[in-house]
């Protein structure tokens, strides 16, 4: 008889709990803002993953149990119905407008609701080079083989009551190519300087961030394309300096009788364009010119009448056999003694000139 | 009979000395004429250097060699004024009565001011600093001068024009400040704000002119930026390179606020701040744009130009002027444009961003002058744009209105 009474009891006990969980779990459901059901497995995926602000966002209910396709399907956002199906666009506020998002389905395969909430973030992913450019140059220094990428991630993580969540509390995680780098990554590591990839590699370089919270979180993806430094040639003029301003074309005219050209390696991976890990090497009309060993990024030549110089240069660097960088240019000089003449002669090229 | 002869002779020798002397005469004008020529095709017959002239000898001497004499420039005309034809590293509006030009000579790092009512030109300072490369002048007349050491270094100078002095030019007196590249300045409150290094990258730094007062304002770990600077705030751009993603803050609390972001951005703010010009270039074409204010979004231009070709006209309102080059520029326009590789011949447009309207002012082609308009301003009274013609770094004004 006890035995009996303390089966039928252990079996109560059991449909009881049972039945407890039963009517409890969608009560749990409702009250989470997690998309995660545990009941059904009804979740909510969003296309973006992690949309921006004002972004649309599209929403798709999916459940391993239940059959979406075949049950009635509700949405509502901020407490309004948004439409039915499976599916729906939302369009998103914001910074820190928080967007609550409440689904209900219901079927011959079962019924369940959840709600989710976004908050759009936004991540902003820079990076230069550390590679030459003039001091002055107005443009952005671009990485090349051997030069080291700098990135630097601005995320805008703004709370719905309009607090945004400083860097010191978003966990960074950088992935070059899809992996991980562990040792720059971490919480307030919101820059990485990494190793540019070689000849004409291109690195995909991603930035994960989360709150440390867990409140909100983003992502950003830039491809950094790599790329040979360009040689570019200028007139040196003794009175104004390397003439930046007006680089020498492929064929141009030199108004002096001795002119002096800088070569200037943009965007090779070196401090300063008289690098000693450099080598210059000058050609004047086929003839192989040495370069100045104080000032091997110049070349003076000097004509004594008019002619034509073809000058080429080959720029490299020994330790580094990605780095390698051409140029040549044709140089006329006219008669410069006599500037009323203005004449643009032209002479066949010589080997009459003489370099410094 | 005897006589007679005699009479003959003697008339007949005077014939012919009077003839030789002609001949000589003749001769000699002949040849002075062609010595002359000759001399001036060498350059001889230049004026000859005064040290006492409203400019100083060096501009003279630099703008003899270019075969024009002090304040000629056979390109001016009655709306535009071709005030240098040497190069410049950088010029400024004086708030003055008469709008004043200060200008910095590439050369020597001497000042001067080029006066719009006349169109003289008078030396200020007598301090060589030798290839300046870049200056910035402020309202008040001091200078920002950068140039370059040994090892391409930036060495920047920031001073002013002493007053008291007897002679008609003056020493520049100022210091030497740790700024490697970009430098900015509020006009209305002569604060100075540049890039610093530090540990961790560079620092924003705003300072007295003096470089005093020094305050790191934020510190990043990227160097390469443009700063922008005035009584609306401070905005800050990434360097530009075609095709690749830019970003542009103002910097607000100590916190950046993003402003503007897009494929080979510049920006050109009023004031530091709104309203804006936004430039965009993505390796195929360049688009100009306008944005109100924080909250408003960008509207496209009609005009295909870059921000750095633009000025804002002082005051309320929100009218710009560009340079618009006559042919649309096509791909890595931007990259080669900033190295020395292209440049423009533009026309001169004025821009009414609050109504996003857009219409010619001016055409240089019309007076057969092609000009690569680079960092033009507008004086305090709104009457003159003064800019660099990007081919030789001459300066020019015109008179905006005929």
């Amino acid at each position: 008889m006890n035995v009996r009474f303390t089966v039928a009891a252990a079996c109560a006990a059991i449909l009881g709990f049972l039945a407890f969980l039963f009517c409890t779990a969608p009560v749990f459901a409702q009250t989470s803002l997690q998309s995660l059901n545990v009941g059904s497995g009804l979740t909510v995926s969003e296309d973006p993953q992690f949309p921006g602000p004002g972004q649309s966002v599209t929403l798709t209910a999916e459940s391993p149990i239940i059959d979406i396709a075949n049950s009635d399907v509700e949405w509502a956002v901020n407490g309004s119905p948004a439409g039915s199906g499976s599916s729906i666009t939302i369009p998103l506020g914001g910074l820190g407008t928080q967007t609550n998002i409440a689904l209900a389905v219901s079927g011959s395969s079962g019924s369940d609701e959840t709600e989710v909430s976004i908050t759009p973030t936004s991540i902003d992913l820079l990076y230069e080079a550390d590679s030459f450019t003039p001091a002055l140059y107005r443009g952005r220094a671009l990485p090349s083989s051997g030069s080291m990428i700098r990135l630097m991630a601005i995320p805008h993580f703004v709370q719905s009551d309009g607090t945004r969540i400083p860097i010191s509390s978003i966990k960074f995680t950088w992935k070059n190519n899809g992996a991980t780098l562990s040792s720059i990554s971490g919480v307030g590591k919101n820059t990485a300087t990494i190793p540019a990839a070689i000849l004409y590699g291109n690195d995909v370089i991603t930035v994960d961030a989360q709150s440390t919270d867990g409140s909100l979180a983003g992502e950003r993806t830039v491809s950094v394309q790599t790329q040979d430094p360009e040689l570019i040639l200028y007139e040196v003029s003794p009175l104004y300096g390397i003439q930046y301003e007006r680089a020498i074309s492929s064929s141009q005219q030199a108004h002096e009788s001795e002119s002096t050209f800088a070569s200037v390696p943009y965007f090779a991976d070196v401090r300063n364009v008289n690098d000693a890990s450099l080598s210059y090497e000058w050609e004047v009309n086929g003839t192989q010119v040495a370069a100045d060993s104080k000032d091997p990024s110049e070349i003076t030549l000097q004509a004594s009448g008019p002619e034509t110089a073809n000058v080429s240069l080959s720029l490299s660097k020994p330790s580094d056999p990605f780095v390698s960088a051409s140029g040549t240019w044709t140089i006329v000089f006219s008669n410069a003694s006599s500037p009323s003449s203005g004449s643009s002669a032209q002479s066949e090229p010589s080997d009459s000139f003489h370099t410094q | 009979m005897k006589t007679t002869a005699a009479r003959y002779i003697i008339i007949g020798a005077i014939v012919l000395v009077l003839a030789g002397l002609f001949g000589v005469y003749y001769f000699l004008k002949h040849a002075n004429t062609q010595t002359a020529l000759d001399s001036a095709a060498r350059g001889y017959n230049a004026p000859q250097p005064s040290f006492d002239g409203s400019v100083g000898s060096t501009y003279e001497n630099e703008v003899s060699t270019l075969g024009l004499t002090e304040n000629q420039s056979a390109s001016s005309t009655q709306r535009l004024w071709h005030v240098t034809v040497v190069p410049i590293a950088g010029f400024g509006w004086v708030s003055t009565s008469s709008p004043s030009l200060y200008f910095v000579e590439r050369s020597s790092g001497y000042v001067y001011d080029a006066n719009t009512a006349n169109r003289g030109v008078a030396r200020l300072s007598n301090t060589l600093r030798p290839q300046v490369y870049n200056a910035i002048v402020s309202l008040q007349g001091s200078v920002v001068e950068q140039s370059l050491d040994q090892n391409g270094a930036v060495i920047t100078f920031a001073g002013s024009i002493a007053t008291s002095t007897a002679s008609s030019t003056s020493e520049l007196q100022g210091a030497i400040l740790s700024a490697p590249s970009a430098i900015a300045l509020d006009p209305s409150t002569q604060t100075l704000f540049y890039l610093s290094p530090s540990a961790s990258g560079v620092s924003l730094v705003s300072s007295a002119w003096s470089g005093t007062k020094a305050k790191t304002l934020y510190t990043f770990s990227l160097a390469g930026w443009r700063i922008y600077a005035g009584s609306g705030g401070i905005l800050l751009s990434q360097k530009a390179a075609d095709g690749l993603d830019g970003y542009a803050y103002s910097l607000q609390g100590g916190a950046l606020s993003l402003v503007a972001e897009g494929p080979g951005l510049t920006v050109l703010p009023k004031n530091g701040a709104w309203p804006l010009l936004v430039g965009e270039s993505d390796s195929q074409t360049i688009a100009l744009f306008y944005e109100l204010g924080a909250t408003s979004a960008a509207q496209k231009l009609s005009i295909q130009t870059v921000p750095e070709k633009c000025a804002w006209m002082p005051g309320e309102g929100a009218i710009a002027y560009c340079g618009v080059p006559q042919i649309a520029p096509k791909g890595t326009f931007l990259d080669d444009w900033y190295k020395g590789l292209v440049h423009t011949s533009d026309i001169i447009w004025q821009v009414d961003v609050s109504i996003g309207s857009t219409s010619i002012l001016y055409s240089p082609l019309s007076e057969n002058l092609s000009l690569d308009v680079v960092d033009p301003q507008v004086d305090p009274t709104g009457n003159y744009l003064a800019f660099i013609n990007g081919v030789d770094d001459s300066l020019w004004v015109l008179k905006l209105e005929q």
